[in-house]
């Protein structure tokens, strides 16, 4: 008795395609990819998204102001800083708010190391991806610090929410400067570990040197941003040519790339570290003295600082109003960006004069990012691809929302 | 770029297709027609002066009680200039030849993909205009303002039939 037909195990050769993902180790989070192949070579990539997708802007327009600043931080997880920073920027932008100096003291000091821990778990897993497991354990050893150092500053590890529409939630936590100057101390050391396992690492360097190339006139076209658009060549840095929160106070270089390819995007990101704790070296020793809310100046924006709100009257009356019914920015629109770890991180915010944002819209830096997969994969091997996926440095639930 | 430099040299090019200007919260915005919106990004991109080369991102808002209740508002950025130009279209949902700018702008692709799947609003010869965050077979455009927040199908309706390998072109 025949149990199968034979033909069911013949391959179409012409036409070969394979289905990575969602659920694969390698995709970084539940990314699929659809390859076609001619033998071992990628013909086509098509990067199917949606499998993360949980409607945030829509979420977004049944929040407050400041409710809706949670639900950002869910979004981007490994760098959940940044994007809150670049939510309130816009937010203060349709308000016309400015916080205080020591605000934007603090939140550069913490976006730049949420930068840092999000480079980390992108060179482990990366480094993972292609076949070093140390520089895994090494990076997310690290990173603990970090995760470490913004608890004792707000509170949660991944997702802080500690930025207030005219400033930050609370003033700076007695060990906070101490825990981060020591962390200051150790980090360049732990820079050269990583480096030295890789950078001039053969297998590395074959894998990862002259694979997924990518223009700077295609890139821009794609509108890929941030690192793996600077490793093309372009220096496009939000932090350098449209300064925001005082980052025009600090000395920093923009490490670029030539060739574009997945090195280069590893080279940009580790210097990028480096820059980092710069900033974050020079922000810790310069932080302003005084209030970290700019309450006095813009008090139907900003909440009351908590001492205001237990001894005086009418900080308790502000502090009552903002939780019941929010704030209410006048009706209008804008658009901030900011430099995320990933590339640049818009927030066009909608407003129609209520408590509620009308319409939230983010330029999410991945997605851009990785709609360009097909243009750096298409002619390499199908193991280069899962090299290109680590570079881009893409995280699923940015993508998706 | 200066925003005055930058909107003289708009409005002498092309006066009659721009129907308003806004430059509040220190953003620019113009307003053209659907009718116009390919030849105003054309100039946009390839005018040596301003050379918006980076669509940096396109979506949409839905205004209801407007007669054409779509806004679409684009994202232009020059990467020369370090300059930034929102351009908004209006068009009803069901517009028949509403421009895509996939020739224009390879970033175009994915974003018309998401506002068609968040609006419905469909893009004339976008090459691939299929849904990109919901499944295929949802129902619905989400972001629409009369789309409720917590609609979701019965369990029976749900497809459970994940899509395979047939669906590579």
């Amino acid at each position: 008795m025949l149990m199968f037909e034979y033909k069911d195990y013949l391959i179409e050769l012409d036409n070969f395609a394979i289905n990575i993902g969602p659920q694969h180790p390698s995709t970084h989070g539940v990314l699929r990819v659809l390859v076609k192949l001619d033998g071992e070579t990628v013909v086509e990539a098509e990067p199917v998204i949606g499998y993360l997708h949980t409607s945030m802007e829509k979420y977004a327009e049944y929040r407050t102001y400041h409710q809706a600043e949670t639900i950002t931080d869910r979004m981007d997880y490994v760098s959940a800083a940044s994007n809150n920073l670049g939510y309130i920027l816009a937010v203060e932008k349709l308000c016309g708010v400015k916080p205080p100096k020591r605000a934007e003291y603090i939140r550069v000091i913490l976006t730049e190391l949420t930068r840092i821990s999000s480079h980390l778990v992108w060179l482990g897993t990366h480094a993972v991806d292609l076949g070093a497991l140390t520089e895994f354990l090494y990076c997310f050893r690290e990173r603990e610090l970090i995760l470490d150092i913004i608890e004792t500053m707000t509170g949660a590890r991944m997702t802080p929410s500690f930025f207030r529409v005219g400033g930050i939630a609370m003033d700076i936590h007695k060990n906070f400067t101490g825990k981060t100057r020591d962390f200051i101390k150790i980090f360049p050391d732990k820079i050269s570990e990583y480096e030295a396992l890789l950078t001039k690492n053969k297998i590395w360097l074959a894998r990862t040197k002259n694979v997924g190339k990518i223009s700077v006139e295609d890139a821009v076209s794609f509108g890929v941003t941030g690192p793996s658009l600077r490793a093309s060549g372009l220096r496009y840095d939000v932090r350098k040519i449209n300064p925001y929160s005082s980052y025009e106070d600090f000395d920093f270089d923009i490490p670029t790339g030539d060739a574009g390819d997945v090195f280069d995007r590893y080279a940009v990101r580790i210097e990028e570290m480096r820059q980092s704790l710069r900033i974050v070296n020079q922000a810790v020793e310069n932080i302003p003295e005084g209030e970290y809310l700019s309450y006095d100046e813009y008090p139907q924006y900003v909440i009351p600082p908590k001492h205001r709100a237990l001894t005086t009257m009418e900080g308790m009356i502000f502090l009552f109003k903002y939780g019941m019914e929010g704030i209410k920015p006048p009706k209008g629109e804008a658009y901030q960006s900011i430099e995320g770890p990933r590339g640049e991180l818009g927030y066009y915010i909608v407003s129609d004069g209520s408590g509620f944002p009308y319409r939230m819209r983010v330029r999410p830096p991945s997605f851009c990012n990785i709609s360009a997969l097909c243009k750096m994969a298409k002619g390499y091997l199908l193991a280069d691809l899962i090299a290109i996926i680590g570079s881009l440095d893409i995280l699923l639930g940015e993508i998706d929302r | 770029m200066e925003v005055s430099f930058a909107l003289s040299v708009i409005n002498d090019a092309m006066r009659d297709l721009i129907t308003s200007v806004d430059t509040a919260n220190g953003d620019v915005r113009i307003t053209t027609a659907k009718d116009n919106l390919i030849q105003v990004a054309k100039f946009l991109k390839d005018d040596p002066r301003l050379r918006f080369d980076m669509l940096s991102d396109l979506f949409a808002v839905d205004y209801p009680r407007k007669a054409e209740r779509i806004e679409i508002i684009y994202n232009f950025y020059s990467t020369a200039n370090n300059f930034r130009i929102f351009v908004k279209c209006h068009s009803n949902i069901d517009e028949a030849d509403y421009p895509s700018l996939t020739p224009l702008y390879e970033s175009a692709n994915w974003f018309e993909r998401e506002v068609y799947d968040m609006f419905g609003l469909k893009f004339k010869n976008h090459p691939n205009l299929k849904r990109i965050l919901n499944p295929e077979d949802w129902e619905g455009y989400p972001l629409l303002k009369d789309y409720p927040l917590r609609k979701r199908p019965p369990v029976e309706k749900l497809n459970f039939n994940t899509p395979g390998l047939a669906e590579i072109k």
